[in-house]
């Protein structure tokens, strides 16, 4: 099975269901002629043309406008925000068009679009090239929300999503891009919305994570293996809907759960974990549920000693543990 | 602080109704020199970044002014007027040179360092600066077109401070905004044209129109050559199109455009055509433009044109032209050498600061309880017309708020008291209402905007967001303490998707805002109160069921009551259960709470009043006490704020509760319009009072 990384698995998947399906249309800033400013449309363009693959004006909340319209008449469009910090523009669009139309004609029309944003920092991208804005569409009823780090979750996450019939979000972590690699089947597959993975398997204690912070849960996993601290790591995938199943399993066999993410703690996607749990597993913890998360500023600063004190390393994660670990 | 390590100073100087001297031209070619030599310079070993080796190069990202360099200097070098302000862009550091940001400070910014003009907090071509007596630059957004609307909001503050406060100093005051091509796509920019131009505001916007927007072409971006051609017939904008390349003409345009709008001529509109000589970072090879524009581009260089035109119209000759260029990139090697080794380093302790203002010393007043009983509404109406009238700054605006007094009638009467200057009526575009109040917060006034329903502050999230962060993004040099009122929730008639959300979950989680959920006309005024003498931005949610509702109702607190954010209430005391919650959810939770008080079960409810900041000290001193808690409240379950309050609680009280913690929300779907469905979705006191009793029993 050949090895890919995260660009490579969001760029082939794309390229695959275009070549199969002339409904998907691909829009964005510069994911034409240039390829995308990550690369992640390198060669779409050639392959299908200035019809399909279409640089858009600057202006994000006319993308998504025009991707919904274009969703109604029977298109499959994938939306590209270059950067997730600059979807605010198109934020209603999203959380009351797209999002809303389903219930509010209801069911007579959906909206199958995707919107998929480069997210996350550890890129020096500073305060507009580093948000994770994932948990303000994880609130919206209507929407879902993935978001990996994964190739080989990306490829068959994307696929659900473009043949999803409601809108989805699709976060992919840009300093995965080009770090996580991963055997990837060339053959396409589905992956369904709201079905988390036990990305390792343990007993002591469980890390409820997604994105990068999977890949820095794993790595502070072996470390505390040799210490007999065998951490289960559950990887989210989508945080909309939660997989609460898998969520419940983990806690209800390890007892005590660490919730890392990279997003702000303050309203962060691990609030809404951490209040299932102790709603709905509380006879079974053995201690706190804890947050790993960042900081209740706007992003990582520039600087190096700002976007390392934001950052949460495999380190952060493995104090985090032992300390939980000891309660 | 730093701007000043070097001998550094604005271009500006009075301006002269004839063509420019020889000296004047020179300095702007200097200046010209020293933005291209940075430029440069920063794409030279050892300062180029390097993706595949950032320790390699001293910098993390570059991104190229050459092409716009002279359009731009020859503004700052007419901005001559102590109270002029500008909004700027990524490209605009030949403008940031011109009124007085030392290559030091450029270079530090660049470098992350915390002589940068963020600290080292934002990539460094995203400006602020303020000086003594010079230029305001507003805070850069990293958000293409985002600047805008804040401009607007100078321009109207110079618009009021010299006709209603008649502060003559401000007279012939402007506001400037500069943006590339690609801007005009945005909403901002029209938001910003269809307020400007009725108002007929002191304001230019210089457009720097290179043909592309980052890669992609004009043709992409609007019909015909130029979205400004299409302009054409805009009333009220005066605009002029000029070649960056042509010195002898850009300096009469940009003159004439700054001088009419200095002297009441309205709205400005200049259209530079300019060549962009590199991509729009250095990771842009311009691999998709062709040789021949390249090759044009070239040949239009206004850096190139004006050595032409000093050499052929001003007779300076080729040595002294090459002597300016020879010193500008030895200065700009200094600055750089100078910057990385003294620019300073942030400690990490430096990465949460300058969130918001340091607290304030809120002295909490008791309220008067005696008297009629007031309504939120007529409260919260009250309140602003006593504070408008101790404080001139604070305005007052909105769609619909001015002369009919608001759809809600909290606004009503205002402006028949305080006049149209003080309490008017917007054009609908809420980021134009919230991107003009930053901009006028900015300047110092106290813009009260209102948002109609908490649903149309979607189509402003992007300058929401912006406000959040403009405290920390400027390393605390600048703040934006508006005071943004919005109803939210149902009302008597029931609610709609349109009408009746609350959403404060979403802004809970924007960094930087405070948020004021009062339940009772009491709180409401003493937390307005609070929020308008404070210095930071406040959400100010006023719950539509509440404003007329008897349960709401309180004894006006009187004209100096101020009730200080982040003291949560005790409402009712109780030993059995306790419920968490805010807004209507108080109301709900004491209905509940009665009943149960009938079987002898004792509910405490505590109000959270705010939920930026929270009482987390009351939170947590509660369930310890009691050791069982509900959370209400009527924003969406699912990442609501009751969510964060669960995990703190679960986090944090862990070894105190006896039982789950549970939520009354929402459920997770838009609010329906038919009763029954709405029912069904809401936390009504009847599931409020279900939920209490399983709680009670576990």
């Amino acid at each position: 099975m050949p090895t890919k990384l995260l660009i490579e698995a969001v760029r082939e998947t794309m390229h695959q269901l275009m070549a199969k399906d002339d409904r998907i249309i691909l829009m964005g800033e510069d994911v034409g002629k240039l390829g995308g400013v990550l690369r992640t449309t390198d060669g779409l363009w050639k392959d299908f043309g200035d019809k399909r693959v279409i640089d858009t004006p600057l202006a994000e909340s006319s993308i998504v406008g025009a991707a919904i319209g274009a969703s109604f008449n029977g298109l499959l469009p994938i939306v590209e925000i270059q950067f997730s910090d600059f979807i605010m523009p198109a934020f209603n669009e999203i959380v009351s068009e797209a999002a809303r139309i389903r219930y509010r004609s209801n069911n007579d029309w959906n909206c199958p679009i995707v919107i998929r944003a480069p997210y996350g920092g550890g890129i020096h991208g500073a305060l507009y090239h580093s948000q994770s804005p994932e948990a303000f569409f994880a609130h919206v009823p209507g929407l879902k929300v993935v978001a990996t780090a994964s190739p080989k979750d990306l490829k068959g996450l994307l696929r659900t999503a473009v043949y999803d019939p409601d809108p989805v979000m699709v976060f992919e972590h840009k300093k995965a891009y080009r770090l996580i690699k991963e055997d990837v089947p060339d053959e396409e597959y589905d992956i369904p919305l709201g079905k988390a993975e036990v990305k390792r398997e343990g007993d002591s204690l469980s890390i409820i994570t997604y994105g990068i912070m999977t890949y820095h849960a794993l790595t502070a996993a072996e470390k505390l293996a040799a210490d007999d601290i065998n951490v289960e790591v559950l990887d989210l995938r989508t945080l909309r809907p939660l997989d609460t199943e898998a969520i419940y399993a983990t806690v209800q066999k390890t007892g005590k759960v660490l919730i890392v993410h990279e997003d702000n703690l303050t309203g962060g996607i691990g609030g809404e974990i951490a209040a299932l749990v102790a709603q709905h597993c509380f006879s079974y913890l053995d201690g706190p549920v804890v947050r790993l998360c960042g900081p209740d500023v706007p992003a990582m600063g520039f600087n190096h000693v700002f976007e390392g004190e934001f950052l949460i390393s495999p380190e952060r994660i493995e104090a985090a543990v032992r300390k939980l670990a000891a309660y | 602080m730093s701007d000043y390590k070097q001998d550094w100073k604005p271009l500006a100087t009075p301006v002269q109704p004839d063509a420019p001297d020889a000296g004047w031209w020179l300095s702007i070619y200097e200046r010209a020199w020293v933005s291209r030599a940075i430029d440069e310079l920063e794409l030279t070993k050892g300062y180029k970044p390097s993706r595949e080796n950032p320790a390699e190069g001293r910098l993390k990202f570059q991104f190229s002014a050459r092409g716009h360099e002279v359009p731009q200097l020859i503004a700052a070098a007419l901005l001559d007027h102590p109270h002029d302000g500008a909004g700027v862009y990524y490209r605009s550091r030949p403008f940031m040179l011109g009124i007085g940001l030392s290559p030091f400070a450029c270079f530090a910014s660049v470098m992350h360092k915390t002589a940068g003009v963020s600290g080292g907090r934002d990539i460094g071509v995203v400006f602020n600066h303020q000086q003594p007596g010079g230029v305001t630059v507003l805070p850069a957004s990293g958000d293409v077109g985002a600047q805008y609307t804040p401009v607007v909001g100078w321009a109207q503050s110079i618009a009021y401070r010299t006709s209603r406060m008649q502060q003559r100093d401000w007279d012939g005051a402007i506001a400037m905004a500069l943006g590339g091509d690609g801007s005009t796509a945005t909403n901002g920019f029209w938001a910003t044209l269809n307020i400007i131009t009725p108002l007929n505001y002191p304001m230019v916007i210089m457009i720097e129109d290179n043909a592309y927007a980052l890669t992609v072409p004009l043709r992409y971006q609007t019909s015909g050559r130029s979205v400004i051609d299409n302009l054409a017939s805009f009333t009220g904008l005066n605009i002029t199109t000029v070649d960056g390349w042509q010195p002898h003409a850009l300096y009469p345009v940009l003159r004439d455009s700054i001088l009419a709008a200095r002297d009441n001529g309205g709205p400005q509109l200049v259209h530079v055509r300019v060549p962009r000589l590199t991509g729009h970072n250095s990771q842009d090879s311009q691999a998709y433009k062709s040789k021949q524009e390249l090759e044009q581009d070239l040949a239009r260089d206004p850096l190139t044109a004006l050595g032409k035109y000093l050499s052929e119209e001003y007779s300076v000759d080729s040595g002294q032209l090459s002597d300016i260029e020879a010193a500008a990139r030895e200065q700009v090697r200094l600055a750089a050498e100078a910057a990385w080794e003294q620019g300073g380093e942030p400690s990490s302790q430096d990465a949460t600061s300058h969130l918001f203002a340091p607290p304030a010393m809120i002295k909490q007043t008791e309220p008067k309880t005696e008297g009629q009983r007031v309504t939120l509404q007529a409260a919260i109406g009250q309140c602003l017309a006593e504070e408008m009238e101790r404080d001139k700054t604070i305005l007052v605006f909105g769609e619909d708020v001015g002369r009919s007094g608001g759809v809600h009638r909290v606004t009503d009467g205002l402006q028949g008291r305080f006049g149209e200057e003080r309490a008017f009526d917007t054009s609908l575009s809420e980021e134009g209402i919230v991107g003009r109040a930053v901009g006028m917060a900015v300047n110092g006034l106290r813009p009260v905007p209102e948002i109609q329903f908490r649903k149309y502050a979607d189509p402003a999230h992007e300058q929401i967001t912006d406000a959040g962060t403009l405290r920390w993004r400027t390393n605390g040099h600048f703040s934006a303490p508006v005071v943004l009122r919005m109803p939210v929730g149902y009302q008597k008639m029931g609610g709609d998707p349109w009408h009746a959300v609350c959403g404060e979950a979403v802004f809970a989680h924007l960094p930087g805002w405070q948020i004021a959920y009062p339940s009772n006309a009491a709180d409401a005024v003493g937390l307005l109160r609070t929020a308008l003498r404070g210095d930071d931005p406040v959400m100010f949610l006023e719950h539509r069921y509440l404003y007329e509702h008897a349960s709401a109702r309180r004894p006006y607190p009187g004209p100096d009551y101020l009730l200080p954010f982040g003291k949560a209430a005790t409402v009712r005391p109780g030993r059995d259960a306790l419920v968490i919650t805010w807004g209507d959810g108080v109301h709900r939770a004491a209905e509940a709470a009665a009943i149960l008080a009938e079987s002898g079960q004792e509910v405490e409810i505590l109000d959270l009043r705010t939920i930026v900041p929270y009482d987390k000290e009351a939170v947590l001193a509660a369930v310890q006490r009691i050791g069982k808690a509900l959370i209400v409240h009527e924003d969406n379950r699912t990442c609501g704020f009751g969510a964060e309050l669960a995990a703190v609680i679960v986090g944090e009280a862990f070894s105190y509760l006896d039982a789950p913690v549970w939520r009354v929300a929402a459920e997770d779907i838009p609010v329906p319009c038919n009763d029954i469905l709405f029912e069904a979705m809401m936390p009504t006191t009847r599931k409020v009072h279900e939920k209490l009793v399983e709680l009670l029993a576990f």
